[in-house]
């Protein structure tokens, strides 16, 4: 067997390659000496810099709601009544907002919300890098790759979402970087050398970690790496050792998730199952709608739906521009496999059709659904496959190269002056009746809150919790410890509460479980004061206390 | 009792004095110990049960923790830069024999005649002039299956026979001193029973040696490699264990010139440093373990050649398991040596390489050994909560605790798919990933037994019986035929 072994060896290393000249393009990279790359680091910065500080002016650093959520998540890991990893967990993957966390203990930058956005900032000016990178490695043409990897990435919708708290850069981001390392790996003559394999894995895990969509990317990707092996001819056991290899760096992650969730929230598929997650937030809001405008079983619809977003939120003319380089870049002489992996960019736009169709997801299209563009920022997730369209045309037909720049920057400045739609989105979110509701509240705290325990369900209060003056670590909420929560719905005198804040209507619409536990419960009733109300909100506070009395109940009720 | 006959090594060159492992524990080794015993007894009697919890859970956390970590670094550093020394056929073709030095192979046997007539075949097809090979064959005088089987067959030239009769401890290393008495070659290696060095292993060496002249390099490691990886699981994961070891962890500390883990077997060692550094410490359960920490004490650096030896991995559990409680027990044994002066140690080593000898050595029999009762805390703490366990476990330490189970042991599963990958056959990844967990238990259990037997029996070397089913069968068949017609 000894001697097999070693003629069997001899016999594989003295087997001619027959697959030189089957790769198109051989490209070592080095971050160092590419200045084109230099670059493209700057620039993006600067632009990264400048976008984030006259949005900043604008105020729209936090107007999303799940911005402010992502923050206060980030900051209660190290400042509440159980600071901790539990913080992190919930209907979303931890990775933004846990890197986040290394920022949001400083004061400052968690107050002007500097702790989310320069984490998301920094994600945009690495996907601008990795997106040049991943041109380059198709093109082998700088120019091509600047004008695709930098100037068709940072869309206006782009610049805007880079400088809030959100996760649909980064996600970006990591499925930019899986894919350059994926490709990294299909370049190299021997697929036996996993370094550039792994490293796919591990940004496609931390993709998975920032958006659930990632987990869906594991199809795709997992696929183009079979049959790569298939076209080369590879055995069938080395193919499964690279698959097993890959899907347990992408797995591995993804399992430690479901265990915590099943630890800590009782149950593994929380973010799937929970009232708070998006596939019940969207069924509550089909639910209200009129039958032609859910997406739900129309297909035709949902299409509709996600394609405008991905028009708008890439822009008109950058966005035609990159199908028609996806399309030349498809029917080039790239091997089927290199094919694939273009499409692999291309996946969020399947995935979110069938999300619609099936009613995982919900997405309002203002062009669609007059008055609401709920969801439309995830367009922006079909920029990657745009940007690497732009470049593949510019390097094909080179005449065009200057056209293209200037259109592409003219379809960012029409975006931008025509009204970025995930601005518009986030503007909406900043002004709708729930925001309202919580400057009232936070107002009313602003004026009475001087100390005491508050009780209030964390979800959909955030913005209480960022921007009122109660310190986080005196708020229960159903995100510290499970003992403790029960107690303070059941019992909220044995544990030392002095307000309470609770949402829902009488006739049974958005009540958070504070108000389905206690209200009009004895307890309640005997010991507490009902001191606001309006707009299905509640404010409690202790009876006979040395806390000042508030002399009448306040009214809540924006116009 | 019976007086344990001791035999005296005398040697060409006088061999320096050194502290050998013959006491497991020194004096002030027990005393720390028992003051450990009596603070954790004083600490829980005063009502600090929670201190000691944490803390030793804090240690354990830590150890856990540095273990993969410090591979997983290896591998990152290897995968950027490897450093092994790439002799070509070419530079071999032009080498001649009147310049080449004098080579020495120790091969000593005990009872295994079903793996000596592989190893005579191999060392005979060794593309090295046969006059400047000096093979000493080490058997004792009690084992007459071998010496029977020796006489039997007409042994090459360059073969010499050594026989030596009742000595303690009755082990390799000490079989070895009696072989480095009569080495006269100016490179020594150790070739155990099963190993099969390629035929132009030495020839490697030599060239290796020849482009370090005038370093400090004064041994030159070839790789080795398991032959029967494919055989079973076990072999599989021992094959694994192996490729890693050394394919990235052997080359990557010689490399960063780091304490080297001396593989034994396919070490090519100057014999005057060999004998100068003191030989071998014929206690120790890993002896080339415990020489690699002299050698970096004593400055001398070590690197890799492209070349290969290969043999057998013990493919059923029971054979499996007493090789590895060998292998803990040299462990501890080589780390319990050099903590009875912590500080000479240091100042010995650097802080690098003391580093390095806790993180390598010392804890590499201590992780198995504390993982069942982590994974009976973790079981007893999944059905039934109990209080104590939660007070253990304060918030960070909660934290750590946690990121070392997960992060640690996805680390050793992606290190143990590293290995496969690195080997000669595929399709590993799966059986591995499906039987790590067995890997592991068999790993805790060689480590409780090493516990009880570096107590009990310290000195015990535990044969692990060769089992060769390569082709080396037929040939021993047709020698033990031979043998009994004789």
């Amino acid at each position: 067997m000894q001697a097999n072994s070693a003629a069997r060896i001899e016999k594989r290393n003295s087997q001619p390659n027959r697959f030189k000249g089957f790769i198109n393009i051989q490209i070592e990279f080095k971050w160092t000496g590419d200045k084109v790359l230099h670059v493209v680091i700057l620039l993006a910065g600067i632009t990264s810099a400048a976008s984030f500080v006259y949005f900043y002016q604008e105020d729209m650093i936090l107007a999303y709601g799940d911005a402010i959520a992502r923050l206060t998540m980030s900051r209660l890991a190290t400042n509440s009544v159980n600071p901790g990893i539990e913080q992190l967990i919930g209907v979303w993957p931890p990775l933004p907002q846990a890197v986040m966390v290394l920022l949001s203990i400083i004061d400052p930058l968690y107050e002007t919300g500097l702790s989310g956005s320069l984490v998301i900032m920094t994600s945009f000016v690495v996907g601008a890098a990795y997106m040049y990178k991943l041109v380059l490695s198709f093109t082998n043409d700088k120019l091509a790759s600047f004008i695709g990897g930098f100037v068709a990435f940072s869309t206006a919708d782009m610049l805007f979402l880079q400088s809030t708290p959100m996760s649909e850069v980064p996600f970006t981001t990591f499925i930019v970087m899986t894919t350059y390392f994926t490709r990294q790996w299909m370049l190299q003559e021997d697929l036996g050398k996993l370094k550039p394999l792994c490293l796919a894995a591990a940004t496609l895990a931390a993709a998975c970690m920032t958006r659930y969509e990632g987990w869906v990317g594991f199809i795709p990707f997992l696929s183009v790496i079979a049959i790569t092996h298939w076209q080369r001819k590879i055995s069938y056991k080395k193919t499964e050792d690279h698959l097993f290899v890959f899907a347990t760096i992408v797995g591995g992650p993804i399992l430690a998730w479901l265990i915590l969730n099943l630890q800590y929230l009782g149950d593994p598929l929380f973010f799937m199952n929970s009232e708070f997650s998006s596939g019940s937030i969207a069924r509550a809001a089909l639910a209200g709608m009129n039958e032609s405008n859910r997406s739900i079983h129309n297909l035709p619809l949902s299409i509709e739906l996600y394609a405008r977003s991905a028009f708008d939120t890439v822009g008109w003319i950058t966005a035609s521009l990159g199908i028609v380089g996806v399309t030349l870049l498809f029917f080039s002489k790239q091997n089927v496999a290199e094919k694939l992996l273009t499409l692999c960019l291309l996946y969020p736009f399947v995935f979110f059709i069938a999300s619609l169709y099936f009613g995982w997801s919900a997405l309002w299209h203002p062009d669609v659904i007059e008055g609401s563009n709920w969801g439309t920022r995830y367009g922006v997730l079909m920029t990657p496959a745009a940007a690497l369209g732009v470049g593949y045309l510019v390097h094909k037909v080179r005449f065009i190269q200057f056209p293209v720049f200037v259109l592409v920057i003219l379809s960012t400045g029409i975006t931008w002056q025509g009204g970025i739609l995930s601005a518009g989105e986030a503007l909406q979110n900043k002004t709708n009746d729930d925001a309202r509701i919580h400057a009232e509240i936070t107002s009313f705290l602003d004026e009475h809150y001087d100390r005491g325990i508050v009780v209030m369900n964390r979800f959909g209060n955030e913005p209480i919790f960022y921007k009122s003056p109660v310190p986080l670590n005196k708020i229960t909420y159903e995100g510290v410890e499970q003992d403790f929560w029960n107690q303070a719905l059941t019992n909220p005198i044995s544990a030392h509460v002095d307000w309470i804040i609770m949402r829902g209507h009488p006739d049974g619409r958005r009540q958070d479980e504070i108000w389905r536990t206690l209200r009009g419960s004895p307890t309640l009733v005997e010991h507490y004061d009902l001191v606001a109300q309006g707009y299905g909100y509640e404010i409690y506070k202790i009876k006979g206390t040395d806390l000042p009395a508030i002399s009448e109940t306040h009214p809540i009720n924006p116009t | 009792m019976k007086k344990k006959p001791k035999v005296r090594i005398v040697t060409a060159e006088p061999l320096a004095e050194i502290e050998t492992s013959e006491k497991t524990f020194t004096h002030s080794q027990i005393g720390v110990f028992i003051g450990i015993l009596l603070g954790i007894g004083i600490l829980i009697s005063t009502g600090h049960t929670q201190t000691v919890f944490v803390v030793f859970t804090a240690c354990a956390t830590i150890i856990g923790l540095a273990n993969p970590i410090s591979k997983a670094l290896l591998m990152l550093s290897h995968t950027i830069d490897s450093k092994e020394i790439n002799v070509t056929a070419e530079q071999i073709g032009e080498l001649k024999n009147e310049n080449l030095p004098t080579v020495t192979i120790l091969a000593p046997h005990y009872r295994e005649t079903v793996a000596f007539p592989g190893q005579l075949e191999s060392i005979t097809k060794l593309d090295w002039p046969k006059e400047k090979l000096q093979v000493i064959l080490l058997v004792r005088e009690e084992d007459m299956e071998m010496l029977s089987m020796i006489s039997s067959i007409q042994l090459p030239s360059f073969y010499q026979l050594v026989t030596f009769g009742e000595h303690y401890p009755k082990n390799k290393p000490r079989a070895l001193m009696f072989g480095l008495e009569k080495a006269r070659g100016e490179i020594t290696v150790i070739m155990d029973s099963e190993s099969r060095p390629e035929p132009d292993q030495i020839k490697k060496i030599h060239m290796a040696f020849l482009q370090k002249a005038g370093t400090n390099v004064a041994a030159i490691q070839a790789k080795t490699l398991v032959s029967n990886d494919d055989e079973n699981w076990l072999t599989k994961h021992h094959a694994s264990e192996y490729n890693f070891h050394h394919k990235v962890v052997v080359q990557t500390l010689a490399k960063h010139r780091l304490l080297p883990l001396f593989p034994g077997n396919s070490v090519y060692i100057k014999t005057n440093v060999l004998r100068q550094s003191g030989g071998l410490d014929v206690f120790n359960s890993t002896e080339d373990c415990e020489f690699g920490v002299r050698f970096t004490m004593d400055d001398y650096e070590i690197a890799s050649v492209n070349s290969a030896t290969w043999e057998e991995a013990p493919s059923e559990i029971a054979p499996w398991i007493r090789q590895r409680t060998r292998w803990f027990k040299g462990f501890d044994q080589t780390w319990l040596k050099y903590m009875r002066n912590p500080l000479k140690t240091y100042q010995r080593l650097g802080f690098k390489n003391f580093l390095a000898f806790h993180v390598l050595i010392g804890s590499t029999p201590l992780i198995p050994f504390l993982n069942p009762i982590f994974w009976a805390l973790t079981v007893v703490y999944l059905i039934s909560e109990p209080d104590f366990i939660e007070q253990m476990y304060p918030e960070t330490l909660f934290y750590l605790g946690l990121l070392s189970m997960v992060s640690g042991n996805f680390l050793m599963i992606l290190l143990t798919y590293a290995g496969c990958i690195k080997g000669k056959s595929d399709g590993h990844v799966r059986t591995v990933l499906c039987t790590i967990w067995l890997y592991w238990i068999l790993q805790a259990i060689a480590a409780w037994r090493e516990k009880y037997q570096l107590i009990t029996r310290p000195h015990m070397w535990e044969l692990t019986p060769k089992v060769i089913r390569t082709e080396t069968e037929d040939l021993a068949t047709e020698v033990q035929e031979r043998t009994s017609l004789g």
